[in-house]
């Protein structure tokens, strides 16, 4: 990642965390206050339900003791407690209830024997139990009727006559009316949700506004169970149609839950605030975004494009282009730096001259070196015979013939020296053109080992050749005889590596581009600075040789575009790594 | 002396008071009688429609068939072929003969009636079928089988000694005296039938006097005694019954449900003590044998038919909408079902199939043979075979009781609360009350 980028990125995500940070702390203070604000309406309507509940309870109260006071409960209750005939009274309850607006009234004598019930009219002589509410008080009561269950405020009135007694047990219905008495401000929701039945039905659910019943049963399950409890619930796919809402459980006579009072304040207002806010972060962030690319361009502009370019700089020098130069914009700091740059490639590729040239004098100097020593070697034993020629012109001839003789044989073989090693300095310098076909790497390994391993393996050092050649390494285009060549070399100077005997392993690999040979001895080893100059012309390691082996094998290999390696540890052998491409550029070659 | 003016005084006091007592009970022509009827059609129900519409004959106090339309019968082959000689001279309110070809049009377009055919050889009717039709006489005296038509101004028609004057659907209807009458003229000017009115609203108007005639039914009979106008019953003249769907295919749970009710509630509670629980379709005065059939509730029994069943599907109750008394003795035998372990749900009947119906149906006749015959095809059975006399009346009423098709509830009275200013008008044992010899006191 660049330097511009990491800055853009930098100045962004401080702009868009600091934005996101505000927005946050803003939003989460947003909806401490309206959840405030909902609780306190909330509690409102709990105190308008209380309130309501109360009234209820005391206009039905009153409205029994009305009823108890009639001419015709009266009578009811003298009949009912003299042992006379109710079946008069039967529909009473009905009427009565009709003429007093409740919804409920059961007609029961002191034993719970229905005489007539308004609710459920069918009911008269079966048995049912006279709640426990106080007198002048009233209390949710849930009564069976024909088709299930109904709530209601009730409240009982005892009626006597004589010893005896009967009981009222009246009261309204807590239905869609009920609620419609409550005062509920936009935006707000009251439910009663009455158990009347194991399951919840959308029957047995009060309310103006629709709701699913499937969403109200986390808080209508804490109720049933006794508990207060709220919760946030989503009305309908909307996407702001959610509700706090606080269930609160209402418990009728007999002391179960017979009901739950759902309140709930819609989070419409707050969510459309916490998007307002969300906008606006957003769109500052954005801005803020905007801002950063153009503060980091401009401050690219002004710092990291020099660096840049001095970075490129770096790469063209790292490359090879030593005279890679930067453009100096300024004074400043930057300037002065790119000055710096451009000085050191000046002098980079001025010492560079210089080396080159300094090399090319030690190259001829070990050329000369070289070249001195190896002609003088043939030349002292020349001379020699030369003076013993001088020498022996004295002698008498059968002995000069004989000294004649020698020398001239002398002379001969070390003149034959002479162009032997006059003909392989001309050799290296005239190599041949690599005759590119397409050859077997494996079987040029082949052949080598099996031309040197006896030889090797029956000498007093004993040396094994272990191949590892791969089975599916392909036809490579190379010359044969100098590829054979190149592997014989490396045999060789593995072997001259290994006085006291040892192995040389040759291993062939490929890849989808190269193949590999490796030439590995367990011989001394090289240090470090010999494997630098290892592959320098006339340089050796050895007693005799010319120094021109390796340079001749680096020649070879370079000319078929492939390269070699040494890796080498003193005490730890040597290894030759010479990787040739597939196939050679410009031509083509079947694999077989 | 004195003794003798004593005497004088006395008679003349009593004649005086017989005299008087006379002219109040003489019928008196002119006036109009005001009836009022929860129905909304005018129809045999209504205690006037005999007034208009006729039949071929009559039945009298002892169940003999007398002749109206037709002056005789006669049966051939077995009651397979019934002839009835059409009375002379009678005409149509629209003054049009009553032509025999056209009476045998009107019975022969009838379906569910016994015979397969009915054709006239000039005056007289015959009717025709492969199987005996008794008692054909008696059946064509019921209401059902009146004469009638409708006039070209959309009036019913028909040859009573009253003709339909005015006509508003649902609402009223009014006939006047028609004087081309085969018979006698009747005593009223007029009839006007107030129709659908409440109940509470005609035991008002009865009260205060704008009304002069109407049914009352049997749940509120004990408190109407106390009101100021004169009650006039016949008992166990109504049957209260549930009539099963064929839907309800299994005979135990039809048991079942019949034994889970307690009649004697319903009767002593919802219907006041009026009438009588019913185990038979038809009333024990008609039969004698009623008595036989039981008539108790058998809870025990109805729980162990219902336990054959692992589960038995909820069912309906149907009873008539506006019919208060029906609906609470629904809710009651449903209350019933329940003990039993039936789910059984009131539903007020409004053209929804139900699994159960509870409903009213006056005794049509005071002959056995008729009565049940009728009360079968009312109810839907399938009466099976029977010849009119009681053993196989027995049979075959017990047969429908057994399988509990038709579970006879109640037996209820027919009653009739009038004013003081009507007179003539007496209820008769089959729970009608004939209009012909009514008049009204004071003309209004």
């Amino acid at each position: 990642m660049s330097l511009r980028q990491r800055m853009l990125l930098f100045f962004s995500v401080v702009v868009v965390v600091g934005i996101g940070m505000v927005a946050w702390l803003v939003s989460l203070r947003t909806r401490a206050v309206f959840e405030q604000v909902d609780q306190q309406r909330s509690n409102a309507l709990v105190a308008q339900f209380r309130g309501q509940f109360a009234r209820e309870s005391s206009d039905i109260a009153q409205t029994l003791q009305y009823i108890s006071s009639s001419e015709r409960i009266q009578r009811i209750a003298y009949e009912a407690t003299h042992g006379g005939d109710t079946s008069l009274y039967v529909s009473d309850a009905g009427s009565l209830a009709q003429e007093f607006h409740i919804d409920v009234l059961d007609i029961v004598t002191s034993d719970g024997t229905i005489v007539s019930s308004a609710s459920w009219p069918a009911r008269f002589g079966y048995h049912e139990q006279i709640p426990t509410i106080s007198a002048g008080t009233a209390s949710l009561h849930r009564q069976e009727v024909q088709d299930g269950y109904i709530l209601s405020v009730a409240a009982v009135q005892q009626v006597s006559s004589g010893e005896g007694s009967i009981y009222l047990v009246g009261g309204r219905k807590v239905d869609a009316s009920f609620l419609q008495a409550f005062s509920v401000p936009a935006g707000s929701y009251v439910w009663l949700y009455r158990f009347n039945q194991p399951q919840y039905t959308n029957e047995d659910l009060l309310g103006e506004n629709p709701v699913a019943l499937d969403v109200l049963r986390p808080v209508l399950d804490s109720a049933r169970a006794q508990q207060e409890s709220s919760g946030i619930l989503q009305l309908s796919s909307e996407k702001f149609d959610r509700v706090t809402v606080q269930a609160i459980p209402l418990k009728d006579d007999s002391g179960e839950v017979a009901a739950a009072l759902l309140v709930g304040t819609s989070r419409a207002p707050l969510l459309q605030l916490q998007k307002h806010i969300r906008t606006i972060a957003f769109g500052i962030a954005g801005f803020g975004i905007l801002i950063s690319i153009g503060a980091t361009l401009w401050i690219a502009a002004a710092f990291s494009r020099p660096i840049e370019k001095l970075a490129e700089a770096s790469q063209q020098v790292a490359l090879g282009e030593w005279n890679a130069q930067v453009e100096v914009n300024s004074s400043d700091e930057l300037g002065q730096l790119a000055e710096s740059f451009n000085a050191m490639t000046q002098q980079l590729v001025e010492q560079r001259g210089k080396l080159v040239q300094a090399e090319r004098v030690a190259a001829w100097r070990e050329l000369a070196r070289r070249l001195a020593h190896e002609l003088k070697n043939p030349l002292f034993p020349l001379q020699i015979t030369v003076e013993n020629l001088v020498r022996a012109q004295h002698l008498p001839p059968e002995e000069f013939n004989e000294i004649f003789q020698e020398s001239t044989a002398t002379l001969l073989a070390e003149l034959a020296n002479l162009k032997a090693i006059i003909g392989r300095f001309s050799d290296f310098s005239k190599m041949p053109k690599p005759q590119l076909q397409a050859t077997s790497l494996n079987e040029l390994v082949t052949r080598v080992a099996n031309l040197h391993a006896p030889q090797l393996k029956n000498s007093p050092k004993p040396i094994s050749i272990q191949l590892a050649l791969r089975d599916d390494l392909p036809n490579l285009e190379l010359d044969p005889e100098l590829i054979h060549r190149v592997i014989s070399n490396l045999v060789l100077n593995a072997v001259d590596a290994m006085p006291e005997g040892g192995t040389i392993s040759i291993q062939t690999s490929t890849d989808s581009d190269s193949a590999k040979l490796v030439v590995s001895d367990s011989g001394t080893g090289l240090t470090k600075e010999e494997c630098e100059r290892l592959f320098t012309p006339y340089y050796t390691t050895k007693q005799h040789g010319t120094g021109l082996g390796l340079a001749i094998v680096q020649s070879v290999i370079s000319d078929h575009h492939g390269s070699i390696m040494v890796q080498s540890e003193p005490r730890r052998g040597t290894s030759f790594v010479i990787t040739l491409p597939r196939t050679q550029p410009g031509s083509a070659v079947s694999e077989g | 002396m004195r003794s003798v003016f004593r005497l004088f005084a006395v008679t003349s006091l009593s004649l005086s008071l017989a005299v008087a007592g006379w002219g109040r009970t003489r019928p008196h022509y002119g006036g109009t009688l005001r009836i009022e009827t929860q129905r909304q059609t005018f129809d045999q129900s209504s205690p006037a429609y005999p007034l208009v519409a006729e039949t071929l004959t009559g039945v009298d106090d002892e169940g003999n068939a007398v002749p109206k339309l037709a002056l005789r019968w006669e049966s051939q082959s077995g009651d397979r072929r019934w002839q009835f000689w059409l009375r002379p001279g009678v005409k149509w309110h629209d003054g049009t003969a009553l032509d025999a070809a056209e009476v045998a049009k009107l019975f022969a377009g009838r379906t569910g009636v016994p015979w397969r055919t009915v054709r006239e050889v000039g005056d007289v009717l015959i009717f025709e079928s492969d199987v005996p039709m008794p008692q054909l006489a008696t059946r064509l005296a019921l209401p059902d089988y009146a004469i009638t038509r409708v006039g070209e101004n959309g009036l019913l028609q028909g040859t009573g000694p009253m003709k339909v004057t005015y006509w508003l659907p649902k609402s009223q209807i009014k006939l006047g005296v028609f004087e081309n009458y085969w018979g006698p003229r009747t005593f009223l000017d007029s009839v006007e039938v107030s129709l659908g009115r409440g109940l509470r609203d005609q035991l008002l108007d009865i009260g205060i006097g704008r009304a002069d005639l109407v049914q009352v039914p049997a749940e509120i009979l004990r408190r109407s005694q106390s009101d100021p106008v004169r009650i006039s019953s016949a008992e166990n003249t109504e049957l209260v019954a549930i009539r099963f769907d064929s839907r309800v295919q299994d005979e135990r749970i039809r048991q079942g449900i019949a034994a889970s009710i307690d009649r004697s509630t319903l009767l002593n509670f919802i219907f006041q003590k009026q009438g009588s629980v019913a185990g038979a379709l038809l009333p024990q005065w008609l039969t004698g044998y009623a008595s036989l059939f039981p008539v108790q509730q058998r809870l025990q029994q109805a729980r162990e038919l219902r336990d054959i069943f692992n589960s038995v599907a909820p069912m309906t109750i149907g009873y008539p909408a506006g019919d208060g008394a029906l609906q609470l003795a629904a809710e009651r035998i449903a209350l019933n079902a329940r003990d039993a372990g039936f789910n059984v749900q009131p539903v007020p009947l409004n053209g929804t199939r139900t699994d159960m119906t509870i409903t009213r149906a006056n005794l049509p006749s005071q002959v056995p043979f008729v009565a049940l015959v009728e009360l079968a095809d009312r109810f839907d059975i399938d009466l099976g075979k029977t010849d009119g006399d009681p053993e196989s009346l027995y049979r075959a009423e017990n047969e429908i009781v057994k399988s509990a098709q038709v579970i006879p509830l109640l037996y209820l009275p027919r009653s009739y609360a009038t004013r003081d200013r009507v007179q003539g008008v007496r209820v008769r044992q089959d729970g009608t009350a004939p209009l012909e010899n009514a008049f009204v006191e004071d003309r209004k």
